[in-house]
Parts: C-alpha cells; sequence; structure tokens
C-alpha cells in the first residue's frame, strides 16, 4: 500500500477538525501548519506564492499514520511503499532533547520576551504560544535536527547493521531520550524544557 | 464499537472512564479541548461515508485500500 494515499484520506479527514483559529490560507485550514518569519525572509515575493512562508508539520497526523502503519504491517502482512515519506515529530519531547542537549538554545530577546508572558508557569521556564515564532522555529528545527540524527544513525558502526526507520528512531531513541532528559532536569514536572502554551490539540 | 455518530456526543465524564483519568495519579491536561476534537473527529467521520460508511466508523479505513483484506478480516 502506498503511504501517500494513506496520508491523503488521514489530512482528508483531520483537517477540518482542528480549532478554527489555526493557519488559513485563503479562507482553507491547513491544520497543524504555521507562517514563520525566516521562511518570509528567504523567499522569493514575486515567485513565492502563499504557502512559501508556511512551515507545515502536520504533527499529530504523522504520528497517527506512523501508528496505524504498525497493525496493517503486523496483521494484514501490508507492505508499505513511501514509508520514508514522513518526516520527524515536532513535538515537545524530540525538540526537548536538542534544547536540553544545548543543540538549540533560546536567543537572549525570546528569553526576555517569554517572560512577559501573562501566563508564565512560575517555574522559570520560557513560554511562548503555539504560533509564536520562537515555537514554530524550535518545531522545524527539530525536524530538521531529527533528520541529521537518522543519518548519523544509519552510518552508525554500532548497530550491527541493522537500518532504523525515522518512526523507529523517535520511539526508541529521540522521544525516549527527550522524556528521560527532561525527568532528570525538571524532576518534579518533568516538562519540557520550553513551554507551548497550548489549547490541547497540538502537543 | 467507535462509530462517528458516537464520537460526536461523547462528553468529558466518558473521556475520564474510559481513560480511567484521576486527578492526583492519572491527570490528563485539556480534557475539554480534547473532548471537543474528538467530537469534530465524529462529525468528519460522517461526512465521508464512502470511505468510512454511513456509520462513520474509523475502521473501515481498512477497506478504502483493499477490499480483500475487508472480507479476510470479515468486517
Amino acid at each position: 500500500m502506498n503511504y501517500l494515499e494513506l496520508w491523503a484520506v488521514l489530512q482528508k479527514l483531520l483537517i477540518p477538525i482542528w480549532p478554527s483559529d489555526r493557519t488559513h490560507i485563503d479562507g482553507h485550514p491547513v491544520g497543524d501548519a504555521w507562517p514563520l518569519i525566516c521562511l518570509t525572509k528567504s523567499s522569493n515575493p514575486s515567485t513565492g506564492n502563499k504557502t512559501s512562508a508556511i512551515q507545515p508539520f502536520h504533527k499529530l497526523t504523522q504520528w497517527l499514520a506512523y501508528s496505524l502503519m504498525v497493525p496493517f504491517t503486523r496483521l494484514l502482512n501490508i507492505k508499505w511503499h513511501n514509508a520514508d515519506q514522513g518526516t520527524g515529530l515536532a513535538e515537545y519531547r524530540n525538540g526537548g532533547l536538542f534544547v536540553d542537549m544545548g543543540v538549540l538554545s533560546l536567543k537572549e530577546e525570546s528569553r526576555a520576551k517569554s517572560l512577559q508572558h501573562s501566563s508564565n508557569t512560575g517555574d522559570g521556564l520560557p513560554c511562548f504560544g503555539a504560533s509564536d515564532d520562537e515555537i514554530v522555529e524550535w518545531r522545524a528545527m527539530t525536524v530538521a535536527l531529527l533528520d541529521k540524527v537518522h543519518d548519523i544513525i544509519k552510518s552508525s558502526p554500532q548497530f550491527n547493521g541493522v537500518q532504523l526507520t525515522l518512526p523507529q528512531v523517535l520511539e526508541a531513541g529521540s522521544w525516549k531520550a527527550g522524556r528521560e532528559l527532561a525527568a532528570e532536569k525538571r524532576s518534579l514536572t518533568k516538562s519540557s524544557p520550553i513551554v507551548i502554551l497550548g489549547d490541547g490539540t497540538l502537543f | 464499537m467507535c462509530k462517528g455518530a458516537a464520537l460526536q456526543t461523547l462528553d468529558a465524564e466518558k473521556l475520564y472512564q474510559g481513560f480511567q483519568i484521576d486527578e492526583k495519579t492519572n491527570p490528563l491536561l485539556a480534557v475539554d479541548k480534547r473532548v471537543e476534537l474528538l467530537r469534530r473527529l465524529g462529525g468528519s467521520l460522517l461526512k465521508f461515508p464512502e470511505i468510512f460508511g454511513t456509520n462513520g466508523r474509523p475502521g473501515r479505513l481498512v477497506g478504502k485500500f483493499d477490499c480483500t483484506i475487508m472480507r479476510r478480516v470479515g468486517n
């Protein structure tokens, strides 16, 4: 089966369900995809279209797709084509890993901005809204860095030639490590190092 | 059995029960928002009867791809 067909069905089903204050283009909801300032800066105003400054994640839908592929494979013996078309998941454990490991850090002006948020968590952690550029950029960098991590793992001699897929790297590697580091560094709340003031539909 | 119509009328209490949510031992963030999302999912499932049937059953996703699979699992 073609992963891209599964993807198309899931998007058709799920794009309409997200909150109505999500990103819209020409009146159409586009799901978990957000304007990103650095994309605006790098896109050519004369050739760029309305979507060229939008960074897509579709994190929950991709997670669902990865999850659904497992019983299709194991119970129905389905083989998937284009299974490598999914991206890493832009969520707070994968993203938190890169912050907690010092790979990514907030710029000072962003940290100062977060302290002005009226609903600061009170434990000193920087927090932003889901559409704030800091969060969109953090999530975008997470997706890109997860590909790099996957490449490093694929070429590493440590795994006896076993080729892990990206979702396997997420589940057993980056997501797990992100959770463990968060529990170690913030043992009371186990919170991620940057807090997204969410509405429960994003994470 | 999961049907679109039932999802549409899901309430927080059912979610609490189904996920064994407890404020102290097994908390869940933003329950109301998640309930709203599931209700909208129910509505969306019902809008695509060609895929999910008139009852909006998510499991019918399997049949969308291969009718032989549906016969094998005895839908």
